[in-house]
């Protein structure tokens, strides 16, 4: 009554009742207090790996789709063919407003502005934290350069917005380039001694996930923005500290693959999926049990028992299943399931068969079954050791040294007991012919893991002209994608990406 | 002359008043002549009541006289004079006496619109002295047909209001807006108040309703300040009358029929096409990458099918299988590829599945009556509404009670409360989209049931490829899903006499939504595993909203003529919505459905809270000199909890009108046979509106981001915008109500200009900012529009009557002012094409300054024509289409695009402005016809101008969906065969872009007029009734969504822009009757 009572006084004396509406939200966090705490940070840190892996499937498409890995028969309409046939133009935009990047970068850039300013109870801690921060803000802009050319450099985040300054252009791919360098710089400085893992997993960004980002990174300055040999000395070094820091090649390949051993010494960086958390996209690389179940393995067993609850969209080129379709390579079934219309009498298929084939489904990320439905939880490796000892092959051969130990380190594990090095080693070769072997055995060794078409962009764009039969070299632009129309609409300051009619 | 000392008090001064005026009459009465004679006689109204108090009048003289308490009048009056019975509310009457000396009258009620009285926010008025802008709705539309959510009666029945029903779900709320919304997008809805409460129509019983206003202009809605933007709907809940008791029951029973469903391939047709759709696919793309799924494999034109259980029938025939032509819907067709081969199938009519038969039940009773101290009305209701689709209803349980009692004489006590128990089914099918499009789209080689060996059906259903796209039979009662909701809406009054003339009124409501939802998923097949997760999953949403008013009201004539009439109040207004949900999984049976006997948890259980608090400062003053100048002038002073620096708002308005037919000079024109009626007005006033800002938005937020290793994620997900300012609508408002032929015509017309200034809306950035839009004052959106409200009494006479009105309203929104950037005009958004005017590239859609709001606008390729064959084909040998995967490789039966700037490529650039996706205009027609006692009311609405894109359509002819069935129309597409049509030839998922790449073809006008309801009823008074205790009855029978006369594809013309599936208004039959005792 009283409260009643003092409100009519008050609202009949125009008195504002003000206090009445202060309020403060229970279940929101705003501005107010979030970087203030070590909690803050590691609420932030967790923000930046869910968000990292929203990226994931974009990093595979930008990564592999649109080479030479796909193409082939799906049981549904296929997905993003537009990538794989490299229909694209100013008119067609793939991947339009940066693939949401900024919005990554912009959470990278506001931890990378507060964190330094809290106080950790363990200083490591928050070096270890900038260390990350700094290494996915490379990764990304790495990505972007590698996609778009000339993208804008943003390193602060932008909370005051002013309609009259908000346009950015494109910054060249040199300095694109420079500040890659830099954030990488910045990482390692941060980890300084620490190769540690954080929480021991390799679901986090690390010193070894920088190096190998480094190593990878500074190819691509060397050989395709004319760093030379500087950017490669720089690789290799990078590259060859990795082994020191806890990796260590599985020993046999399907054993990379097992649910069971998703934490395993081989994976550098992998994103992190578990069931209520985040499945990855290899669902679309399984199917519909309507279509799977009637089939037949390459191994002539029935599918009729076989769970699945996923979507086939993506099917292995006819090239990606001759190369691997050799069965002493333990590659050839442990990178694809072959479905076939029928059991061969018994015998399945051990030699593709172009007539019989009907499709395949991913065997590295098959994920697991839960309550009579699949789900797609495997961790999916960024980076792997794998790829690492392929990318010191690839930098020794352009310093001109000799990359077959690490060819044949790859090949001996792939084969197995099967090997036989006079038959299956590789002995040093011209340039030329190292970079072919190299791109070959990655190819075989990372097919569907989101590499391929950064191999052959990385090696040079003749690799890209003769192995992706859309891309010729006349139609050059075609290895970066446009922007749309709609992102020079918002920031006039934009140009179209060299190539594309404006 | 008599000397009046100084009066001591009021009641004295109208005492003495009162005093003046018998005298006055009396002198009259003395003062007229001879030859007269005494005519008496009863006044009452339709109901046989009596009409105390209402006036005769000898017409052209001023003689008169006013009846009795029992309704007796008496006068002095000629042979051949026209007396003129009038009554406030009822239509006035003339009669010529004759020979007889006794004239009974009955009084019909008055529809003229001009005299209603209208609920104005707080307070009412007689139209007739009113300014501002506001609607009153006709309720007889409520009282027919069974209505499942009230706010579906508004429909083309409101000037400037647009009621679009989204859904045939019963239950649902269709979407309103009024004058084309306050914001950019066209959206924004009204400020809904139930009795003074803000609530919504959801869950509303319809006959609990006594009245609908919606207050249009902002010198009107300034009275409710902060929320009333988008206009004021205000619905009054029936209570008892002084005088009049009642026991009224209805009962209505209504059947729902399907609409047309698109007219789909048959099997044969479906395979014959599909399968040389995937040739002509091989042949463009040079790939057979289809070939063993979906020729050769078990899909729905693929002959990789069983005899017995694959989802879908198709199979070459072979000796084995052939028996199966024996039983119903087998058939066989040559296959197109390889015409030496017999495609054998099953023909099921899939489309219909999604149906099942639904029925209504409507009752409701309802108590009231009242004398001089106290009224009371008790309403009761029961509704089991069944949805059209499969496992989709609504039901209702409403009981409400109005109770009012004068304590003390001066002091009066209201008392309310409505609660309602509500469970809202939706077809657990899964959206609409997934109903309509994908379900209902399916292809008729499906399989409904599985055959058993011999080639018979058995009883066992086939469940098709999965739940998203199988077989609605098989999974209606796999995943059960329970709503219930409880709103409770109570409010206690008090209105206390201060003093004469002088009322304080302190009002307090509470209102409270409890929503309660829970799922549970048996065991169910889907792509052949049997899936054993069992999600069971509840959640809980409630809200609770307290406002207390306050009100002083003082109502004045000072001398004879200066009416006024002035009110201040003050309000507080508090919301909070707390929600929880919970989910468990993999429970070890179908038994038990409740989330107790899930082996773990699903996800991470959740609560969430939030506050909102408005405090407010109004008055009101509404003054008028003798009727005939008109002024009201409205504040109010609002803060929101929402805004952060800048919390409160003042917001003013003013109306003046003048009734020029109350003036001398009017009469000496000699023109009131034509003009009864003129009152030209005008009214500007503020609103404010802070609905489009999220409750904490201003603070910024570090959103969650989901689990990462367990660990839950945040980030930076909205800036800091403390200083933001209310967003303001202020609108000019220009009127004219105009009452023809003594009121036989009546129109009001309205012209409107609303400039929401520092719109509160999404400012596009540049995507590095990491965001694509931030919600600040982003400008002036200015809504342009006129409205028509037209009504004609056609004939009144005792026999037959007819009313016809029209509705008819008209709106443009333009971007006024944007905030500067580096674009020309200030631009945000939008795209690039072809300007044939200045032969450069236009930016088209998004915001300009100055020209219209582009966010509605379509913009397509155009398809010129279907190259006919490979000459057509080869004239255009060099042309580059830059959607296509081959940019010269084109076939016989491909579109030819307009090349509109004949550069010679297809590119963005030739794309066209084809329309808009909200109407041009919309309003609506009905008709009152009554004879004796049967009255016929017919009732339609129309829009005209949007353009509708069928995905349903679209979806199936570009068939990248690989198992949907295609609208017939594909019969007339080009084959070598059909060379001379506009549908492109058919290609397995639409490799040649003739379809999804927008093409103008698909843009369909959705011009349409619906025949909305029909009703004819018939009643029986209490004479003709033999039964004593009942008073009247009524039988009528309605027919609701009867018709659409359209030309669109699609079920539901109101909905324009990209339709993906629709729950259309099913064709509902009601019967009805009503009892009052």
């Amino acid at each position: 009554m009283k409260k009643i009572i003092y409100f009519i006084v008050c609202s009949f004396l125009l008195y504002s009742c003000e206090q009445e509406l202060e309020l403060t939200s229970p279940s929101t966090l705003t501005f107010q207090g979030f970087w203030d705490t070590e909690d803050g940070a590691k609420g932030g840190q967790a923000g930046l790996y869910t968000n990292f892996r929203s990226s994931a499937s974009i990093f595979w498409v930008f990564g592999e789709v649109r080479s030479d890995i796909y193409g082939g028969a799906t049981f549904e309409s296929p997905a993003d063919t537009r990538m794989i046939e490299s229909t694209i133009s100013s008119t067609s935009v793939p991947y339009g407003n940066w693939a949401g990047f900024y919005t990554r970068i912009h959470r990278i850039n506001d931890f990378i502005l507060n964190v330094p300013n809290i106080e950790f109870s363990n200083p490591d801690e928050k070096s270890h934290l900038m260390g990350q921060a700094y290494g996915l803000r490379a990764f990304y802009y790495y990505t972007m350069l590698k996609t778009w050319g000339d993208v804008p450099i943003i390193t602060e985040p932008k909370f005051n917005i002013d309609p009259s300054d908000i346009n950015r252009a494109r910054s060249p791919k040199s300095e694109v380039m420079n500040l890659i360098k830099a954030d990488i710089q910045a990482s390692l400085t941060s980890f300084g001694a620490d190769g540690s893992y954080w929480n021991n997993k390799r679901i986090y960004w690390s010193k070894a996930a920088t190096l190998a980002l480094k190593g990878d990174a500074y190819i691509w300055s060397g050989n395709i923005l004319g760093g030379g040999t500087a950017d490669f000395t720089e690789a290799k070094t990078a590259l060859q500290q990795i082994s020191g820091l806890g990796v260590s090649l599985e020993s046999t390949f399907p054993e990379i693959w097992s649910f069971s051993n998703q934490n395993n010494d081989e994976f550098i960086f992998s994103f992190s999926y578990e069931q209520d958390q985040a499945t990855n996209i290899y669902r679309s690389l399984t199917g519909r049990g309507t279509e799977v179940q009637p089939k037949f393995d390459q191994s002539g067993n029935s599918m009729s028992d076989f769970t699945t609850n996923g979507a086939n969209r993506y099917g292995p080129s006819e090239k990606i299943l001759l190369l691997l379709d050799d069965p002493l390579d333990s590659r050839s079934t442990a990178t694809f399931i072959k479905l076939y219309q029928d059991d061969n009498g018994g015998a399945g298929y051990p030699n593709y068969d172009a007539t019989a084939y009907v499709g395949a489904m991913t065997n590295k990320f098959l994920g697991t079954v839960t309550g009579g439905a699949r789900i797609s939880t495997n961790n999916v490796p960024l980076y792997r050791y794998a790829d690492v000892l392929l990318l010191i092959a690839e930098v020794k051969n352009l310093l001109g040294e000799d990359p077959s130990t690490e060819i044949n380190t790859i090949r001996q594990r792939a084969y197995g007991t099967n090997y036989n090095a006079a038959l299956h080693a590789y002995t040093n070769g011209t340039k030329v012919a190292n970079t072919e072997a190299i791109l070959e055995e990655r190819f075989k060794e990372l097919a569907t893991e989101g590499k391929r078409w950064w191999d052959l962009r990385r090696a040079g764009d003749t690799y890209v002209y003769d192995n992706i039969q859309y891309i010729s070299s006349s139609d050059s632009h075609l290895l970066q994608l446009p922007i749309s129309i709609d992102m020079i609409g918002r920031n006039p300051l934009l140009v179209q990406t060299t190539g594309y009619a404006e | 002359m008599l000397y009046i000392k100084q009066p001591n008090n009021m009641k004295q001064t109208k005492n003495l008043l009162k005093s003046i005026l018998m005298l006055t009459l009396m002198t009259l009465c003395l003062s007229v002549y001879g030859q007269e004679k005494i005519v008496k006689g009863k006044i009452t109204d339709e109901d046989n009541e009596p009409l105390p108090g209402a006036s005769v009048l000898v017409k052209g003289s001023t003689t008169g006289s006013q009846s009795d308490f029992d309704g007796n009048y008496s006068i002095n009056a000629k042979t051949g004079d026209v007396l003129i019975f009038s009554y406030i509310g009822y239509a006035v009457q003339e009669i010529t006496i004759a020979n007889q000396t006794e004239i009974n009258v009955i009084l019909g009620e008055d529809s003229s619109v001009l005299d209603e009285v209208v609920l104005i926010g707080y307070n009412s008025q007689s139209r007739n002295t009113l300014a501002t802008s506001v609607s009153k709705l006709d309720t007889k539309i409520l009282e027919t047909s069974t209505r499942s959510n009230a706010a579906t009666a508004l429909q083309g029945t409101i000037a400037g209001l647009r009621v679009t029903n989204n859904t045939g779900q019963p239950g649902s709320t269709p979407s309103i807006i009024l004058r084309g919304g306050t914001t950019f997008g066209g959206g924004g809805s009204p400020l809904i108040l139930i009795d003074g409460v803000p609530g919504s129509f959801y869950a509303l019983n319809s006959d609990d309703i006594e009245s609908m206003e919606v207050l249009k202009d902002a010198a009107s809605t300034a009275i409710y300040g902060a929320r009333a933007a988008d206009g004021v709907i205000l619905i009054t809940t029936k209570t008892g009358k002084v005088g009049k008791s009642n026991i009224i029951y209805r009962y209505r029973t209504s059947i729902n029929k399907e609409r047309e469903t698109p007219d789909y391939l048959s099997a044969g047709d479906f395979i014959k096409y599909n399968r040389q759709a995937v040739a002509y696919y091989n042949e463009a793309s040079g790939k057979t990458n289809f070939n063993g799924s979906f020729l050769n494999g078990p899909t729905a034109f693929g002959t990789g099918n069983n005899t017995t259980d694959s989802s879908f029938t198709t199979q070459f025939l072979t000796d084995a299988n052939k028996y199966l032509l024996n039983f119903p819907g087998w058939q066989t067709i040559a296959d197109p590829l390889d015409p030496s081969k017999q495609i054998l199938f099953q023909e099921n009519d899939f489309s219909d599945l999604i149906y099942q038969k639904s029925v209504s039940k409507d009752h409701y009773l309802s108590f009231d009556g009242g004398n001089e101290k106290g009224t009371f009305y008790l309403g009761l209701g029961a509704l089991d509404n069944e949805g059209l689709i499969l496992g989709s209803g609504f039901k209702r349980y409403s009981g409400k009670f109005t109770g009012t009692y004068k304590v003390l004489d001066n002091v009066k006590v209201t008392a309310s409360v409505n609660y309602i128990h509500s469970n809202l089914s939706l077809s657990p099918l899964g959206s609409n989209s997934t109903i309509f499009r994908r379900l209902a789209g399916q292809a008729n080689t499906n399989r409904i049931y599985v055959n058993n060996p011999d080639g018979s059906l058995s009883s066992t259903l086939s469940p098709g490829t999965n739940s998203g796209f199988g077989n609605p039979l098989y999974y209606q009662d796999k995943f059960k899903r329970k709503n219930l909701e409880q709103r409770l809406s109570t409010s206690l009054a008090l209105d206390w006499d201060l003093i004469e003339d002088l009322r304080f009124t302190l009002k307090g409501s509470h209102f409270t939504i409890n929503n309660h939802n829970e799922s549970f998923n048996l065991a169910y097949l889907s792509g052949g595993n049997l899936n054993t997760s069992r999600t069971a999953s509840a959640s809980l949403g409630r809200t609770l909203r307290n406002q207390l008013t306050a009100l002083l009201n003082y109502k004045k004539t000072i001398g004879e003529n200066h009416n006024f009439n002035v009110l201040i109040g003050a309000e507080y207004y508090k919301n909070n919505v707390f929600g929880f949900s919970g989910s468990t999984r993999n429970s070890p049976s179908d038994l038990i459905q409740t989330l107790n006997a899930g082996a773990e948890a699903n996800g991470i259980p959740s609560t969430y809270e939030s506050d909102e608090v408005i405090v407010s400062t109004f008055g009101q003053l509404n003054y008028d000199f003798n009727k005939k100048y008109l002024v009201g002038l409205t504040f109010r002073r609002d803060g929101s909890s929402r805004l952060g620096t800048e919390k409160f708002g003042f917001f003013p308005g003013a109306s003046f009108g003048w009734n020029v037919h109350n003036e001398k000079f009017f009469e000496s024109l000699n023109i009131d046979n034509v003009v009864n009626a003129i009152k030209p007005r005008i009214s500007y006033g503020v609103n404010g509106k802070v609905s489009s800002l999220g409750l904490y938005q201003v603070y910024g937020a570090y959103g969650s981001q989901g689990l990462y290793d367990g660990q839950t994620g945040y980030a930076n997900t909205g800036l800091p915008t403390l200083d933001l300012l209310w967003e303001k609508s202020a609108t000019l408002n220009m009127g004219l109500d105009l009452g023809l032929f003594n009121n036989k015509i009546s129109i009001i017309g309205e012209y409107f200009i609303r400039d929401v200034k520092d719109k509160i809306a999404g400012l596009t950035l540049p995507i590095y900012t990491g965001f694509s839009s931030i919600t600040t004052n982003n400008g002036t959106l200015r809504n342009k529009g006129i409205e028509l409200t037209l009504e004609a009494n056609l004939i009144r006479n005792n026999n037959l009557s007819w009313d016809v009105s029209g509705t008819f309203s008209k709106v443009k929104s333009y971007a006024q002012k944007l905030p500067e950037n580096d674009n020309d005009l200030n631009r945000q958004s939008g795209t690039q094409i072809y300007d044939p005017a200045t032969g450069d590239l236009q930016w088209v859609g998004g915001l300009q300054q100055g020209k219209r709001v582009g966010y509605d606008i379509v913009i397509a390729y155009v398809q010129d024509y279907i190259y006919a064959n490979q000459a057509e084909v080869d004239a255009h040998a060099s042309r580059d289409d830059k959607l296509l995967r081959g940019a010269k490789l084109r076939y016989p039966g491909d579109v030819a695009w307009k090349d509109l700037n004949n550069d010679n490529i297809i590119d963005f650039k030739d794309r066209q402005v084809l329309g808009r996706t909200t109407p041009d205009f919309v309003g609506g027609f009905s008709s009152n016809l009554t004879y004796k006692r049967f009255n016929l009311y017919v009732k339609t609405d129309f829009a005209v101008g949007h353009l509708i894109r069928n995905n349903l359509r679209e979806k199936g002819l570009a068939q990248t969906q690989g198992n949907l069935n295609q609208f017939s129309e594909v019969l007339n597409s080009w084959t070598p065969e059909n060379t001379e049509t506009n549908v492109p030839r058919f290609v397995f998922v639409d490799y040649q872009r003739n379809m999804s790449r927008g093409s103008s073809y698909f843009w369909e006008k959705g011009d349409y007029l619906a025949l909305r309801e029909v009703t004819i009823s018939y009643t029986l008074s209490a004479d003709q009734l033999k039964v004593k205790t009942l008073k009247a009855l009524k039988l009528y029978l309605t027919g609701s969504n009867l018709h659409y006369f359209k030309n669109t594809t699609t079920d539901t013309p109101e909905l324009g822009s990209f339709r993906q599936g629709d729950f259309p208004l099913p064709r509902t039959f009601t019967f009805g009757i009503d009892i009052t005792l």
